[in-house]
């Protein structure tokens, strides 16, 4: 569904993402781990086309992420690591739209629109300002602004950040939905426990280079993925 | 503390000019110098007009009594900076982005008041030199300038900038007052902000008359002087260099200066962090329409605009003074008829140079709606969601140049059809106008998405910074006033050699030219820009 090759992103002289490839199939959920400035949010901005870079192609079902933008954003959704979104507007103005802007038919998102407001508590705030919102309520309404449009990819960076345990658990419970109906998911975290137990594949990169990628059971093997993340980065760094 | 925040400050205002948005490196040579260029070219334009009123003033004034026309130069100064600086000192007084951050942290209120009110202070003496170093350099010419007299009139300057301060700061404040008491903020805040602008601006307009009866009359003027605005009588005099009315003067500022700053920092915390706005409104299930991409992002478009003080004040004027105009013209035009009737027997070209001052006031007005000058960087932090979502870059930049011809174009052409109704212009010169005000309005609109593209500032704190401060704003603002001001020159000068008519068209070919050059490069590199920007 993803698939990331020879991914190279420089700001000036300093490489970024270091000639990095990967392979996010439909119906897996792929973590994608590392420190801070590790290139992980540079990684995910070049794969949902608001970043520009120098080397190596993004292709999306199929799509080339360059050659047709629109195509390859029609299919995913993009959570990105701060809910900066329109605190001009409520949230069912914000919500209608991102559907307007996907062509999600007024039965239909109306049908989402309740399903998810009710599942993430905040049904009865749809009509008030965003600027009223706290952290924690606009990561949920971006969230339910991604689930609108049914997309086939799911990029998240880092998107437990500021969920309650309860939207923790139902974002979790989301993803393997969708991946049960044939989705696919790549998230940045920094919460290896979360990544160790819900995702199929996962992803370590440092210093924009990939240092190790394969399914969980390949990465960890019989350690745990924090004893392997804490592993890798001391071999590097020796 | 307060070096801090002032450094803070400065390396807001420094990003804002200096630093290249998109590589975040220093601005070059040439885009540094262009814009320096810019912003000199806007200044003496307008310095020219005030500078003209001052040699009037100075020239009137009976010998020993230049006092009068410094003190009328003051009181233009100091109303003109303060109308131009109110909506700042609220702006960025209680609403900055990062208030509550910096409230947070151990910073006494009142040391993060003074550090914003010196940005203020600041904005308020660029104001304030556009009318009174005029006057400063029209004294230098008449020969009318000694050390002392430099001295005092330059100190003069920097204390009428306390004064300043201090009434926009009191605005900044009852603003704010008003809209912690009240539950829909935003509307609150604008029709207060609406009021004292129509305020100040009727109380403009009389001046400009009794200033035109004043310069017959200088003798008399400075008695009204004496009588009525104290302050002002002490500015005069001061600036003619007596020392005890510097001290007085001086000492008026910093009183009215410090008890507004008493009021605003002992209740700043509440003023800037009370919150009342929609807090109860429910959601009901007929809230979740349908509607297509293009017009969704119209009606973002418009969304931001109304939900926002700083637009609606700043490009919302002119649709406001334009819509009202041609309804007052439409209704009560013959009055404007009767005026120019006699003046036609006396003036034999006055027939050539009414469609000139229709285009002087319509590129004036719709100079005033120039929010696609700041819609890109409007975007700010947010902008992501634009970016990531499947619609063509050029559909959000037509969106932006579709409303602002919302704002410039559509009101700017019913005030050129209701000026020329009024004004007995010919039929063939009224369609024409209308033409040229439908023109101007989507040309302006459209070159300010592209500057603002070429120029933008998506880190700002506080909304006034890309509305108010930007270059892009301050070209297209000036740009079309001076634009309009040179077309109605050349348009006289040239009248011998074509007729009106011709003239107007040749100005519509001229705009269609540079508006089809913009929408080209919008469509070639504008888009692409504004994809990875």
């Amino acid at each position: 569904m993803l698939k990331i090759e020879h991914l190279t992103k420089k700001f000036g002289d300093f490489t970024a993402v270091d000639d990095l490839s990967l392979d996010v199939e439909a119906g897996k959920i792929y973590a994608f781990i590392g420190h801070n400035g590790a290139g992980k949010t540079t990684a995910i901005k070049c794969a949902v086309g608001i970043s520009d870079f120098d080397n190596g192609t993004i292709t999306i079902d199929g799509k080339d992420i360059k050659k047709d933008a629109l195509a390859c954003k029609r299919e995913l959704a993009y959570i990105p690591d701060n809910p900066n979104i329109y605190e001009f507007m409520t949230a069912i103005q914000y919500l209608n739209f991102i559907a307007d802007i996907f062509e999600v038919p007024a039965d239909v998102r109306s049908e989402r629109i309740n399903k998810c407001a009710e599942m993430f508590e905040i049904r009865e705030k749809l009509a008030q300002p965003i600027s009223s919102y706290s952290h924690g309520m606009k990561q949920k309404l971006v969230i339910i602004g991604a689930l609108l449009h049914n997309p086939k990819l799911i990029i998240m960076d880092e998107p437990f950040v500021g969920l309650d345990p309860k939207a923790t658990f139902l974002l979790k419970g989301v993803m393997k939905e969708m991946c049960e109906n044939g989705a696919a998911i790549f998230f940045s975290t920094h919460v290896l426990d979360v990544a160790e137990k819900l995702c199929d594949m996962v992803a370590i990169i440092k210093q924009g280079k990939l240092i190790k990628c394969g399914t969980m059971e390949e990465v960890k093997g019989d350690e745990s993925l924090e004893q392997v993340f804490l592993e890798l980065e001391d071999d590097q760094n020796a | 503390m307060l070096k801090t925040l002032l450094r803070k400050n400065l390396q807001e205002v420094g990003a804002l000019y200096f630093r290249d948005k998109k590589g975040g490196g220093k601005r070059t040579g040439g885009a540094l110098i262009g814009m320096i260029i810019l912003y000199v070219i806007i200044f003496l334009a307008l310095a020219l007009s005030f500078g003209g009123m001052a040699a009037l003033f100075l020239s009137a004034a009976p010998a020993g009594s230049e006092w009068i026309a410094w003190a009328v130069m003051g009181i233009l100064s100091v109303v003109m900076a303060s109308v131009l600086n109110a909506i700042l000192s609220y702006v960025q007084l209680f609403m900055a982005h990062d208030n509550e951050m910096l409230l947070s942290m151990p910073i006494p209120p009142g040391t993060l008041v003074l550090s914003r009110m010196v940005s203020v202070y600041v904005m308020g003496l660029v104001y304030a030199a556009l009318a009174w170093l005029p006057t400063m350099f029209v004294g230098f010419v008449q020969g009318k300038m000694t050390a002392l007299l430099f001295v005092s009139q330059l100190l003069m300057f920097f204390v009428q900038g306390l004064l300043i301060l201090a009434l926009t700061c009191l605005f900044g404040w009852v603003v704010a007052f008003f809209a912690t008491k009240f539950k829909n903020q935003k509307i609150v805040t604008v029709i207060v902000c609406l009021l004292f602008l129509i305020g100040i601006y009727v109380l403009q307009f009389k001046t400009n008359a009794l200033l035109n009866r004043l310069s017959e009359n200088m003798g008399r003027a400075g008695e009204v002087i004496k009588e009525s605005i104290w302050p002002f009588y002490q500015l005069g005099h001061a600036a003619c260099g007596s020392i005890s009315a510097i001290l007085l003067f001086t000492a008026f500022s910093a009183a009215i200066l410090a008890a507004a700053y008493f009021l605003v920092s002992k209740t700043y915390i509440k003023m800037s962090t009370t919150k009342k706005s929609g807090t109860k409104a429910k959601f009901k299930e007929k809230q979740i329409k349908a509607t297509s991409a293009n017009k969704a992002l119209l009606k973002k478009e418009a969304t931001h605009f109304v939900n926002s003080v700083t637009c609606m004040l700043n490009s919302g004027l002119g649709v406001i003074f334009m819509v009202a105009g041609s309804i007052f013209l439409f209704i009560k035009g013959d009055i404007l008829a009767d005026r120019i009737g006699p003046l036609a027997e006396a003036i034999p070209e006055l027939e050539q140079m009414l469609p000139l001052a229709v285009i002087v006031i319509v590129c004036m007005m719709e100079s005033l709606g120039t929010i696609t000058a700041a819609s890109v960087s409007l975007e700010g932090k947010h902008i992501w969601m634009l970016q990531s979502m499947p619609v063509d870059p050029l559909a959000v930049l037509n969106a932006k140049i579709q409303f602002g011809v919302y704002l410039q174009a559509i009101p700017g052409t019913i005030l050129a059809v209701a000026l020329a109704i009024a004004l007995g212009i010919n039929d063939s010169n009224a369609v024409l106008l209308a033409v040229f005000a439908a023109f101007f309005g989507r040309t302006s609109a459209t070159l300010g998405t592209v500057l603002n593209l070429k120029h933008p500032n998506l880190d700002w704190t506080s909304e006034q910074t890309p509305v108010k401060r930007g270059a892009p704003v301050a070209f297209l603002l000036f740009g079309g006033w001076i634009f309009g001001m040179a077309v109605a020159v050349l348009g006289f000068f040239s009248r011998n050699l074509m007729p009106t008519h011709i003239f107007i068209l040749v100005l519509v070919v001229v705009l269609f030219g540079v508006y089809a050059y913009s929408n080209k490069w919008l469509k070639t590199k504008g888009a692409a820009i504004f994809r990875y920007l």
